[in-house]
């Protein structure tokens, strides 16, 4: 890793615009003396961890900047070094101006990327799990991220793997109990620790391993992709949902030949809404490059949405159990009701279903009153899936009308989604690839090693086995982490953490 | 009288320098106290065991003489571990410590090169380049090279109950003086402690009452001059018992009158060989212990209770031994007693065993802090081989411990500080699956080879390996047409009966005659070589890991890390992970933490 030696400095706020403050981050220097000329104000006034007011004065007597600092001196500190924290007024040209000055007169290099967590890291302050856990919390976007952030720094997570890790040195322990002092130690109570440590590994492994198996691609970015026949109305429905012209609407079949995305706000955290291309055997080179492009959204989505126009003719090609809520569109035209009989067999009985129109709103519903839809809905799948659930919960008086206007079917979207993603988060998965490809190689070893162990009464081998599977926990929890890992990892940090 | 290479110290240690520093053709003195035999085994008499077979075996390729006095005096013998695989398999002799004893006397009084003189050193002086022996009877001794086996009679001190005496071992005087001659020479803080059990009369027990364990006829001899499984001595079986609630109350309600614990004894014993008290009190839900009741000699009345290890007033060890099955009217001839002795610094010894201060002066056995006779021949051999080479400008000899328990044993000495008694456990070892007892010829020989030497024992080697050699070609590229062309490593490897019989039956039905140890160690290795490839790129990967550089000071000042093993990295200074690693009791934590935080 080409990281330097010497005191680094960074800005350690976001820096996208001008904000009201900035604070930069100044680490390795030996000691505050250093400064004397930077300050108006000796360094004998710093204690540690006490903001202090000073003004920054350059080489020409000239006040820089009127900020706050606090001292933390090593090893007590992020990164176990001497560091200053220095509250700057946040304009943009201003903190360039302070970190130009810093490197130019003062022996300090700017930071690379993750060079703050590098050194804490090499400073013992933090350990390999500990770093990606910093990672995970500093880029989540997620409560669900940001909790597992926070369980891999110090909670749970680290500790299973501790846990993971003084098991096998127990297992191991009691195998080269029964070659050395077999004499000693009567063989029935080497066996039955053996057992025991071996179940117990077993069984962690298991559950770290089931932990690793959620689809995490989906959770790291969720995404709601909606889906369905060309003209279907999905675009009018994104811009719907979104509350924006975002997406190009006409009649033509084939208009949306890319897909579009937006954030939209949910109870869990920000998912993209994702409009795909309509699905159908497009000519044109465009089109089919749009639709392939759908089609791997919707591999990776967390959440889709099919939408079916009922008055199109052989609309239900696209029909299957894989979503999670069904949209039929146009519910605000005449002849809807017919349309949707002759559609409703073709409904899979378990996904949800919401009809909605685009020029419904709630005064509008009450025109479907009664009208030969809303038993469907009620009834339905919907009712059936949540009757005592949270969409009962939301209140929407009565049964839910089917000309759902803007705001309920973005309920309805949230409550549904939220679902998914507690029922999918509720298990704690393992987000971080490299430990997710650990667990399942030692989970995949552990298997084998525990057919082994009872196949083979050669136990020099078992122990030389058992030694390759406590090489990988070691590397799990960042004792044998070769060099590329970290560099990945300190790759991965924005400036200034 | 002048030598090349004095030896002080006539134990396992003292003569197996002098036995092989004989075959150097230089001239040796070995002193020995007066009053105690040669190569005596004053607690259980047994040479080899797991993983101390294995270092037996490669003194027998070095040359070596414990294995020639095992293999005469052995009255009993184990083949251990046999179920759990061949790696691991280990053999062990119970010896007649007379026979033994009188067969070191007998060997060492024909070497041509060797004086023994039977009298105690009182002070050692260096001038020079040669050292100054002043004896009890004001000879004085000169010699360029000095190896010290002095066993535990560095200020030993014996405990038994409220008696204490000055003296290594039972009936023998201590060679107190001596650490007056070794002002220089830095001793380990903490002294450790042995213990041994009371002896029991033969006569006065009922081995009605105990479990046989009959020498194991298969077994084969230590020393390759010897038949494969020819025995010098008739067979007798060894017995087992148990001790109960009676003995372990009665060792407990006397908690106050053991020396170990009620702060007599301060030095440290070794926590894998427990005394009675230990067991005791460590372990207070556990009143079911082994008891080895093992014969001193074929004839004589002398047994050893192995398991009983006592320093318990003697009223006290009557009425714990004779609550145990058999024992009930046991009479005790010789009562148990713990000894401590001062324990040289092993940190101040090169590979070679010279003390890195004082050169010419080499320190040997049970000195070094090492339990075991198996541990004390195999640096006698070591100490022996290098003064030897210094003295006639050889490269100094230094075994891999990626090769041989020797070498692990030597690496282990000299780089690590210990605060227990060291004892050779295969668990040792980064490479188990290779260092095993059939195929010592094979690991040792080069080494044997490098010294130039020409005994009887090199025409063995050249014989063993030669056959070796055709054999595992053989294997390695024979294609068995009549077993569907399969490759005949494969089906050595995947025999039910084991890979030695599958060999041995292919061969027979060849008509192929090959020695028997040559079969064994090429089907082993057959069987191994697959996982033995996958360890070495392991361990290759952990070298490298191995290597790297840590700052132990700055370890100290990790909240991760626990006092006692702050304690422990401090006084043992590690510069690289893998020395961290090599620390005794240091915990797996600890590495992780380390590893972690300041890799």
């Amino acid at each position: 890793m080409d990281y330097s030696a010497g005191p680094i400095v960074a800005c350690s706020t976001c820096l996208q615009s001008n904000a009201g403050l900035a604070v930069l981050r100044l680490s390795g220097f030996d000691s505050l003396s250093e400064f004397k000329t930077f300050f108006d104000k000796p360094a004998s006034v710093f204690s540690p961890r006490k903001q202090i007011h000073v003004n920054l004065i350059d080489n020409q007597g000239i006040v820089l900047d009127d900020v706050l600092s606090t001292f933390f001196p090593a090893p007590n500190s992020f990164t176990g070094e001497n560091v200053l924290e220095i509250s700057v007024h946040g304009n943009i040209l201003n903190v360039e101006r302070i970190i130009d000055y810093i490197t130019l007169n003062f022996n300090f290099t700017r930071a690379k990327p993750g060079e703050f967590t590098y050194r804490a890291f090499k400073n013992g302050k933090l350990n390999l799990s500990q770093v990606e856990g910093l990672d995970l919390l500093l880029n989540a976007d997620s409560n669900f991220i940001f909790k597992q952030g926070l369980s891999q720094l110090n909670g749970e997570l680290y500790i299973k793997y501790q846990e993971l890790f003084n098991t096998l040195v127990e297992l191991v322990a009691s195998v080269e109990l029964a070659i050395d002092f077999s004499d000693d130690v009567g063989s029935d109570q080497i066996s039955s620790l053996q057992n025991k440590h071996l179940n117990k590994l077993v069984k962690l492994t298991s559950e770290l391993n089931s932990r690793c198996l959620a689809p995490i691609g989906s959770l790291l970015e969720p995404s709601i992709v909606l889906f369905g026949e060309p003209n279907a109305g999905k675009s009018t429905l994104f811009n719907f949902l979104v509350n924006q012209d975002r997406a190009i609407v006409s009649d033509v079949e084939g208009t949306t030949r890319d897909f579009l995305s937006e954030s939209l706000p949910l109870d869990f955290g920000r998912v993209r809404l994702v409009d795909t291309a309509g699905i159908r055997k497009a000519t044109n080179f465009v089109e089919q490059e749009g639709i392939k492009r759908s089609k791997e959204q919707i591999d990776f989505s967390f959440f889709k949405i099919l939408v079916l126009n009922p008055f199109l003719k052989n609309n239900t090609n696209s029909i299957s159990e894989d979503f999670d809520l069904i949209v039929i569109t146009h519910a605000d035209q005449v002849d809807f009701s017919e349309c949707f009989l002759k559609l409703k067999p073709d409904l899979p009985a378990d996904v949800p279903v919401v009809l909605w129109g685009q020029h419904l709103s709630g005064s509008m519903g009450a025109d479907f009153g009664g009208g030969p839809i809303e038993p469907l809905f009620d009834s339905g799948s919907i009712g059936a899936r949540l009757a005592s659930g949270p969409i009962g919960a939301i209140s929407i008086d009565g049964p839910i009308e089917p000309g759902v206007y803007h705001d309920s079917l973005i309920r309805i979207i949230n409550i549904l989604a939220s679902i998914k993603y507690d029922n999918l988060t509720k298990s704690s998965p393992i987000i971080v690839s490299r430990q997710r490809e650990l667990i399942k190689e030692i989970s995949l070893k552990v298997k084998k090693f525990n057919d082994l162990f009872n196949e083979i009464d050669d136990i020099a081998i078992i122990s030389s086995e058992l030694s390759l599977i406590s090489n990988l926990s070691q590397e799990l929890i960042g004792v044998f982490s070769p060099d590329d890992v970290l560099h990945h990892i300190f790759n991965n940090f924005c400036i200034g953490k | 009288m002048e030598f090349d290479i004095l030896i002080l110290g006539g134990g396992h240690a003292g003569i197996e320098a002098a036995y092989i520093a004989n075959q150097y053709n230089l001239n040796i003195g070995l002193v020995s106290m007066p009053g105690v035999k040669l190569g005596s085994t004053p607690c259980n008499p047994s040479i080899g065991g797991v993983g101390k077979g294995q270092v037996v075996r490669e003194l027998d390729v070095l040359g070596g003489l414990m294995p020639i006095l095992a293999d005469r005096s052995a009255i009993q013998i184990r083949i251990l571990n046999e179920s759990k695989g061949p790696a691991v398999q280990s053999t062990r002799f119970q010896v007649d410590k007379d026979q033994y004893a009188l067969n070191a006397e007998l060997l060492l009084s024909k070497l041509e090169n060797v004086t023994i003189i039977r009298d105690k050193a009182l002070k050692i002086a260096k001038s020079h380049n040669s050292f100054e022996i002043a004896l009890e009877n004001n000879d004085l001794l000169k010699s360029k090279k000095l190896i010290v086996t002095a066993g535990t009679f560095l200020n030993g001190k014996l405990h038994t109950g409220d008696e204490t005496t000055m003296g290594g071992r039972h009936g023998c005087s201590t060679s107190a003086g001596m650490n007056d001659l070794f002002e220089g020479v830095k001793t380990l803080p903490d002294r450790f402690k042995t213990g041994t059990p009371p002896r029991l009369k033969k006569s006065s027990l009922n081995f009605e009452k105990m479990i046989p364990q009959e020498s194991d006829l298969r077994g084969e001899n230590f020393s390759s001059l010897h038949e494969r499984t020819h025995r010098f001595l008739p067979q007798i079986p060894c017995h087992i018992t148990h001790t109960n609630i009676g003995t372990m109350s009665t060792v407990r309600s006397n908690k106050e009158r053991s020396p170990m614990y009620n702060g007599k004894i301060k030095a440290v014993g070794a926590r894998y060989c427990p005394s009675l008290e230990d067991k005791a009190f460590r372990y207070p839900d556990r009143n079911d212990h082994h008891v080895f009741v093992e014969p001193e000699t074929l004839d004589g009345e002398s047994i050893y209770p192995n398991g009983i290890s006592s320093s318990l007033p003697k009223d006290v060890q009557l009425e714990f031994v004779r609550s145990i099955p058999g024992f009930e009217n046991a009479e005790v001839e010789v009562y148990g007693y713990a000894v401590e002795y001062d324990v040289v610094d092993t940190m101040e010894l090169d590979h070679t065993l010279e003390y890195k201060d004082i050169p010419g002066l080499y320190f040997a056995g049970q000195v070094n802090g090492t339990s075991g006779y198996e541990e004390a021949a195999a640096q006698g051999m070591i100490a022996g081989i290098n003064a030897c080479h210094t003295l006639i400008n050889r490269e100094p000899f230094i075994i891999d411990r990626r090769e041989s328990y020797i070498g692990v044993l030597i690496d282990d000495l000299v780089t690590l500080k210990r605060d227990e008694p060291y004892r050779l456990f295969t668990a040792r070892s980064e490479n188990r699956l290779f260092i095993r007892e059939d195929n010592s010829m094979v690991r040792l020989a080069k080494y044997r080879k490098s010294l130039d030497l020409n005994t009887e024992i090199d025409l063995k080697i050249l014989y063993f390996m030669s056959q070796y050699e055709l054999l595992a070609n053989m294997v390695k590229h024979h294609v068995a047409r009549e077993l569907n062309n399969s490759k005949l490593s494969e089906i050595i490897c995947s025999d039910k009966a084991g890979p030695v019989v599958a060999l041995e039956n292919y061969l027979s039905s060849k008509g192929a005659s090959f020695d028997q140890k040559v079969i064994a160690a090429v089907a082993i290795s057959t069987k191994y070589d697959g996982y033995i490839n996958r360890a070495n790129q392991e361990s290759a990967r952990m070298l490298n890991l191995g290597n790297k550089k840590i700052i132990w000071e700055k370890v100290l000042n990790s909240p991760n890390v626990s006092t006692e093993c702050k304690q422990r990295i401090k006084q043992h200074r590690p510069d690289t992970f893998g020395q961290l690693k090599r620390i005794e009791g240091i915990r797996p934590a600890t590495l992780v933490t380390v590893a972690s935080e300041f890799l």
